[in-house]
Parts: C-alpha cells; sequence; structure tokens
C-alpha cells in the first residue's frame, strides 16, 4: 500500500513509513493536545514537496485565528498559501444544517483544488452542528470518506474527542485511523503523548510514544523497546589499560573494548572519577578514538575541574573534539527524551565510541514506572552493544556501608558485560574505600577486595588487600 | 467498429459488473463520475455521459486510446478501495485481452 510521508518528525518511524495514502485518518484529543499543529505541520510539508493540501475550518475556531497561531512555527511559510495550501471557512453551510449540501460543496472543492490531503477541523464540532440523528451522520459519513477514496485524497479529521468518545461515536468505525494525543501531570510536569489506537493497512509502533511541540513544529521521540533479536554479546580481544596497573590486573588485562562496564557504589565513593580516569584510558588507547560523558548530576564545568585536580589529562581530547561532555537534566525530561539524545548523540559520533552515563539512577527521575525504566536500560545498553561501544554506567546505591551492592533489582548486571563495585568499610576510626572486581565477562579477573584512594595530584591510588571480612 | 475497441468495451463492461459486486452501484457511480471528470479534460464529451446505470454506459464513442486511458484509471481508484490484489486482477484481465 501506498505511504503519505508527513514529513514530521519521528511521525513516519511511528507509522512504520508514513500513513497509507487515501485513508480518513481521525486526529483525537483534548484542546490544546496539539492536533491543528500536527494536521498544518503536515500541509506545509506536503507544500514543499508541490502536494496540495484543503484546509476546511467548521465552526470551532475562526479560520483567521488558526492561521494567526501556525503562523509562529518555522514551517509555516505564506508562499504557500493559495498556491499548495487552500482554507475554506464552511461554518456558513453548516448554519443550513443540510449535510448534501455540505457534501456537494466539499465535492465541488476537491474537484476545483485536487488535493493530496484534506483536513476538516473540528470535525467533531461539524458533526455536534449538522447531525439530530446517527443514521443521517453515518450515510454522511459513509458517503464522504468513500468520495474521498475514489477522488484519491486523504483526510485528517480533527476534533476535540476524549477516549470515551471514541468507543461511541460512529466516526471513529468509519476512520481508517485514530491517532490520540493527549497530555499528563507527572510529577507536576506536563507530559504530551501521541497514541496509534488504529490504523488500517499499515503497522505501527504501539503504545503511547512521548512528544513535544517546539518552535519547529511536532517532535516524537519513539519509546526505545529493546530490540532482542539484536542482542549480542561480542566478544573483543582489544583491550584497554587504565594506566592503573593494579587495576589493570584486577581485569584480568584491561577493560574489553566493546564492553559495557558497570560501577556501581554509594554517593561520593568516586564513581564519577572512575569513569573520568576510563575516558581518558580510552581516549589515549588510539588516536581515532571518540568519547561522549553524558552527565545528569554534574556540569560540564565541574566534571572538567575534578579531572584537573586529579591530574587527569582530557583537556587536549575536549580541545580536538575528541571528547564531548554532554550535560542532561533528567528531572524535566522523558526518559524516551533522554534516550533519544543519547542515541542521537552516538549516532552522530559514530560506532566504536567510548560511552559515560552518569549516572543510570538520575533516569530514574524521568520515569515512575519500574518496567518501563527497566526495559530503557536493557535497550539502552543493547544499543551500546550492536553500536560496538565501549560503556561505562554508573550506578548509585542507597546504602554506604550494604553489601547489596550490585544492581539487581533492575536486571541490569545481566546486560553488563564487566561489574565493578565501590564500597565505604569502617576500619576504626576511619571510614575506608575498597573496589572489587565482580564480573569480567571471557576473563579470569581478581578476585580481591583492595582498599583505594582518590588523592588530588595523582588520581586513583590502589592500596592493599582488605584483610578484614567487610561483607558480612 | 474495429475488434479490438469491441474486446476493449467488453473488457470495460465485465470489470465494470465485477467491481459493482464489490462495491455496490453507487460507490461505482462515484467512481465514474471521477473518471468522467478527469477525462473531460481532454475530451468534453466524456462530461456528457449518462451514468444512472453503470452498465449501460455507451462507450462506443471514444477511441482505443481514451478507452485504455479510462481502464487504467479505473484500475488504480479501484485498487486503492479494494487492494493491490484486485488491482492486479483486473490488470491481468486486460493483459489477457492484448
Amino acid at each position: 500500500m501506498e505511504k503519505l510521508r508527513t514529513g514530521i518528525f519521528g511521525f513516519d518511524e511511528l507509522t512504520h513509513g508514513g500513513l497509507p495514502k487515501y485513508s480518513t485518518i481521525i486526529l483525537a484529543g483534548s484542546p490544546g493536545s496539539g492536533k491543528t499543529t500536527l494536521a498544518f505541520e503536515t500541509a506545509f510539508n506536503l507544500a514543499r514537496d508541490g502536494k496540495r493540501t484543503l484546509i476546511i475550518s467548521t465552526v470551532s475556531e475562526p479560520l483567521a485565528k488558526m492561521v494567526r497561531f501556525m503562523s509562529s512555527f518555522s514551517f509555516f511559510d505564506k508562499k504557500f498559501i493559495g498556491r499548495e495550501i487552500f482554507f475554506e471557512d464552511i461554518s456558513e453551510f453548516i448554519q443550513k444544517e443540510d449535510p448534501a449540501v455540505i457534501l456537494e460543496h466539499i465535492d465541488f472543492l476537491i474537484k476545483k483544488i485536487r488535493p493530496e490531503l484534506l483536513i476538516i477541523d473540528s470535525f467533531k464540532s461539524l458533526c455536534e452542528n449538522l447531525f439530530d440523528s446517527e443514521k443521517i451522520k453515518r450515510k454522511f459519513l459513509y458517503t464522504l470518506s468513500l468520495r474521498l477514496s475514489i477522488w484519491q485524497v486523504t483526510s485528517f479529521f480533527v476534533g476535540e474527542y476524549l477516549l470515551s468518545d471514541i468507543k461511541k461515536e460512529i466516526e471513529f468505525s468509519v476512520a481508517d485511523g485514530i491517532i490520540y494525543l493527549f497530555g499528563t501531570e507527572e510529577a507536576e510536569l506536563q507530559k504530551r503523548y501521541i497514541q496509534i489506537l488504529k490504523l488500517r493497512g499499515s503497522s505501527f509502533e504501539k503504545g503511547k510514544q512521548y512528544f513535544d511541540i517546539t518552535s519547529d513544529g511536532i517532535k516524537i521521540y519513539l519509546r526505545l523497546r529493546p530490540d532482542i533479536e539484536r542482542i549480542r554479546y561480542c566478544f573483543s580481544e582489544k583491550e584497554i589499560k587504565t594506566g592503573i596497573a593494579e587495576i589493570d590486573r584486577m581485569f584480568g588485562g584491561g577493560i574489553r573494548k566493546g564492553s559495557v562496564t558497570l560501577i556501581s557504589g554509594p554517593t561520593g565513593i568516586g564513581k564519577t572519577i572512575f569513569t573520568l580516569k576510563f575516558a581518558e584510558s580510552y581516549l589515549k588507547a588510539d588516536k581515532n578514538h571518540k568519547f561522549l560523558f553524558f552527565s545528569f548530576e554534574e556540569s560540564p564545568d565541574w566534571l572538567i575541574k575534578y579531572a584537573q585536580a586529579l591530574n587527569f589529562e582530557l583537556e587536549p581530547f575536549i580541545k580536538n573534539n575528541k571528547l564531548k561532555f554532554i550535560f542532561l537534566s533528567p528531572v524535566e525530561l522523558d526518559l524516551d527524551y533522554l534516550c533519544f539524545r543519547i542515541m542521537y548523540e552516538i549516532r552522530n559520533t559514530g560506532e566504536d565510541t567510548g560511552i559515560a552515563i552518569d549516572s543510570i539512577t538520575s533516569f530514574r527521575y524521568s520515569q515512575r514506572d519500574d518496567i518501563r525504566y527497566r526495559e530503557m536500560l536493557w535497550s539502552l545498553m543493547n544499543f551500546f552493544k550492536y553500536s560496538n561501544n565501549t560503556a561505562f554506567i554508573t550506578y548509585e546505591v542507597e546504602d554506604p556501608f550494604g553489601v547489596n551492592l550490585i544492581a539487581h533489582e533492575m536486571k541490569i548486571s545481566v546486560l553488563s558485560d564487566s561489574i565493578i563495585t565501590l564500597r565505604y568499610y569502617e576500619d576504626s576510626p576511619y571510614i575506608k574505600r575498597a573496589l572489587s572486581v565482580i564480573k569480567i565477562r571471557g576473563s579470569n579477573h581478581s578476585k580481591e577486595i583492595r582498599e583505594f584512594d582518590i588523592v588530588e595530584g595523582k588520581g586513583i591510588i590502589i592500596k592493599e588487600l582488605v584483610s578484614k571480612g567487610i561483607m558480612k | 467498429m474495429d475488434k479490438e475497441k469491441s474486446r476493449l468495451i467488453v473488457l470495460i463492461k465485465e470489470s465494470l459488473n465485477e467491481i459493482s459486486m464489490y462495491i455496490g452501484t453507487s460507490a461505482l457511480k462515484v467512481v465514474l463520475e471521477r473518471i468522467f471528470f478527469d477525462l473531460s479534460v481532454y475530451n468534453p464529451a466524456w462530461e456528457h455521459i449518462e451514468i444512472s446505470d453503470p452498465e449501460e454506459v455507451d462507450f462506443s464513442k471514444f477511441s482505443i486510446e481514451e478507452l485504455k486511458k479510462f481502464y487504467h484509471m479505473l484500475v488504480d481508484i479501484v485498487g486503492n478501495i479494494l487492494g493491490d490484489e484486485f488491482k492486479k486482477e483486473l490488470l491481468r484481465k486486460a493483459k489477457k485481452e492484448e
């Protein structure tokens, strides 16, 4: 089946290539949910390809007002008006309350303009003002959708419908597609979602997808889901030396290229410092290497200061654009958006890039659903694997002296190739830090627990074995 | 009337008959109305065809080229309504007649 590409960011991926041509799609949602923006943006994108759209306004919002609001978007270009985009106000015809007159007028406009796309906004108002009986409404809908398919017009019927309307209004059984836009309040934040409820003749991404309305229009960030078939455990012989002999020995030689390393530990233990050190090692290992450091907690300025204080040589790599710090706020955004940003940066940098996510615990702030959170972590780690990234992920555990140090609750340890745990222990009258390597896939790693320290001007210092039992 | 034109008209009539069984006479009338509207741009005679009974439409006054054009438009539009398989079937019939 031929498809009509809307050109809207993320939308054509959502519909697996676009909307089936000549279908009737209802854009449903509450006022302000983005329905009209989606319809108008599609019209302007089609206009850029020389395709025509007829936009019919009914009785809910004056046409002039709709156009004025749309003109604030960057996709709006007045040169298309009257050339590829045609407006018509049929409120006068609606007042005559004769469906046959409306059909005749729409027919006349279609014959005259020959649009690729027809938008009727608001379709709900049209129905409310025109029909007293279900029988007449059904006949009107049937005739209209039949005529549109014969005249080879794809149509958007835009309306302020709620989910409850979808079950009872007959236009939803006649429509070939139903796209529902809605908002939710999550921890005082307003988030927008789009969901395809029905799309005849096409597969589509199931479930709700996060989207945003920017000055450029609608941007849909598809849910990241684990791609089970593509999960792979590639085994690289190549090891990256950390520059700290004791750590390399504990790792059984070094950090394996293309692996995912989980660095787990309580607050302040040094997870970020270890990750910065690994970033330096990765960049030094090969002059073609690049590294992306995604930080959700500390600003790039602070991270650079830490690195300087510990004598890590990161500045030359920053200057040569080999190392990039990206600060993302986990609080105000959706997890799908965060994952999209991470994947976007990685795709733009290329395969074989070193990655740090500091920390995945912060992801929690933008996702309160456990299953969704775990699904997202799996997907992201899986993405690192098939993109051949060497990744370092930090995970904060709550109990500073606890032994439950591996992030088992989310099963992320399963997808990690290496796990390092950092912990505090009491050596009266001091609190000391210890390091142990729990897992290195395919390597005979050390089973030792070693004391370590972080010293200004020197960096990470690995000390003697911890002889006393600290895992009781 | 030459043989080729006669065969073409028979093909069109048979196809219209078959299509009406799938989409009904009223929808078929809309299909014809649309095709005649488009073809009238090249030949105004199409605009004045009587379509109250689609099976009784008189195609005899049109050229072979015009009838071929009509058939292809019919296949295209009906294909969009009934799906690709039906479209292929109509095209197969046309090829057989050639």
